[in-house]
């Protein structure tokens, strides 16, 4: 019996030492996910009260931050599939984006508010892909498994969804509040 | 490399995703086209930006009393007891073994149950396959056994008087031990009386009827005079297979003679000093009288 009792809590001290310090970044991707706080909150609990019911499978030492960011995803899918949120997303869409030649110049001086509305103007499935490769710096292949979307798919996205993004920053600049570089 | 080409591959530069081979054409492409470095150096800055407001966004920032409160739960879950804490290995496997062996025993019980036959039918069988001469020996030792006893009986009964346990009345026995001990004194006496009539020289005299222990058997004891000499008539219970009437004798101490016969569940003996012919004849005479008594006490 002690010998169970010292394993869980060596488990949890595992736990609390690798997959702790990580919940403000699942937090952050998470709200960036639901765009609204509670929602936020939720899904980060969800995916934690997860992680830590299947501690065992992850292999110490391996990317905790993708591990979470994996069940993340899977919790996020399984409350849209609740809500009837969970739609397809065509290949062939993300092509057309790539069609796209206009490449407006990037706005020199930009403030943090200005950056944050742009991303929530561009469609969660490219922020998603910006947030997660650009800000939380995981790979393509990170990306791909997380999402469960092709690798060819995440290089689209993030390409169409950082052209958004100028786009939008380049709006912004256009109503006076920033100076375009050229 | 030309500018188009860079173009196409500037996203997976930023997100250090191009091989070290194109890594470098990339950057020899850079050096040499002032275009391509400022659109690089714009989109890497667009990256920065997005990462560092992102990143300090209050509204994307976890409230630090939830971010604890979920943490508290986790450890309440995390160390909460489980069922497995209640479980012993040993124990568990000292159950399993003790699982498994009455299973076992019951399955055998069970084999045995339904193949073998009757309780009845096996002792038949036993009775059967074991060689008669066997069992003549059985028999032969047993008997052996009980003359024994009742001879000691006689001696350390009817003679010394040095028996281990007081002796009961045949009434008392009658009661305990079956009512064959009931009035059996008459019916040996009246049998014994009557083959001495008229004899008033050889009469035999009754002294004394009780139930005595010899060695763990229980003895009908109806001690009589006859000659100047003790005869003890000794009857014990018996469950030897039923023979013949036929009377077995047997020889001790070159002085006492033993002749006994097998009624029903019982044994009799007749132990005297008398010459074994003489009896011999008690015993004989005994016979028709004592069976007489079993059937009228149901024995």
């Amino acid at each position: 019996m002690f010998g169970v009792r010292k394993g869980r809590e060596n488990e949890w001290l595992a736990f609390e030492a690798e997959a702790m310090p990580l919940m403000r970044d699942v937090y952050r991707v998470a709200y960036w996910l639901a765009r609204d706080r509670e929602t936020a909150e939720d899904l980060t609990q969800q995916t934690y009260v997860e992680a830590l019911k299947s501690f065992h499978r992850y292999a110490a030492g391996t990317n905790c931050k993708a591990w979470l960011m994996t069940i993340l995803y899977r919790v996020n899918a399984k409350r849209r599939m609740k809500l009837g949120q969970l739609t397809l997303v065509e290949d062939a869409e993300e092509q057309i984006a790539e069609t796209v030649a206009f490449e407006p110049p990037i706005p020199q001086s930009l403030t943090d508010e200005d950056i944050l509305n742009a991303v929530k103007q561009i469609p969660v499935r490219f922020s998603q892909v910006v947030l997660l490769a650009d800000v939380e710096e995981f790979s393509y292949k990170e990306v791909a498994d997380l999402m469960q979307i092709p690798i060819g798919t995440v290089m689209s996205r993030l390409h169409r969804g950082r052209r958004l993004l100028r786009q939008e920053l380049t709006g912004y600049s256009g109503k006076g509040r920033i100076a375009a570089e050229s | 490399m030309d500018c188009r080409e860079l173009k196409t591959m500037m996203d997976s530069y930023i997100s250090d995703e191009l091989l070290v081979e194109t890594n470098h054409e990339v950057l020899r492409h850079l050096e040499n086209c002032p275009d391509c470095r400022r659109e690089m150096a714009a989109r890497r800055a667009l990256n920065l930006w997005v990462r560092n407001a992102v990143r300090s966004a209050d509204e994307a920032r976890i409230d630090p009393a939830f971010s604890m409160r979920v943490a508290a739960g986790l450890r309440e879950t995390a160390l909460r007891p489980g069922i497995w804490d209640f479980f012993n290995p040993r124990i568990a496997a000292l159950s399993f073994a003790c699982i498994v062996i009455l299973g076992f025993g019951a399955i055998v019980w069970f084999n045995r149950a339904n193949s073998s036959p009757n309780t009845e039918e096996a002792q038949n069988l036993t009775a059967n396959n074991v060689n008669s001469s066997d069992l003549e020996k059985a028999v032969r030792v047993s008997w052996d056994e009980m003359t024994s006893h009742a001879v000691g009986d006689h001696k350390n009964c009817a003679v010394e008087f040095h028996l281990a346990e007081e002796p009961i009345s045949l009434d008392e026995a009658a009661v305990i031990y079956g009512a064959f001990n009931k009035d059996l004194d008459k019916t040996v006496d009246a049998a014994l009386q009557a083959m001495f009539k008229g004899d008033a020289k050889n009469g035999i005299k009754f002294l004394e009827a009780h139930s005595c222990i010899f060695e763990g058997r229980r003895f009908a004891h109806i001690v009589m005079r006859h000659k100047g000499r003790i005869v003890s008539v000794l009857v014990t219970d018996t469950d030897l297979p039923a023979g013949s009437d036929e009377i077995q004798t047997a020889h001790f101490d070159e002085t006492l003679n033993a002749s006994g016969f097998h009624i029903g569940h019982h044994a009799v003996f007749v132990v005297s000093e008398l010459p074994d012919a003489e009896n011999m004849t008690i015993a004989r005479t005994l016979i028709p009288a004592i069976r007489l008594h079993a059937e009228k006490v149901g024995a």
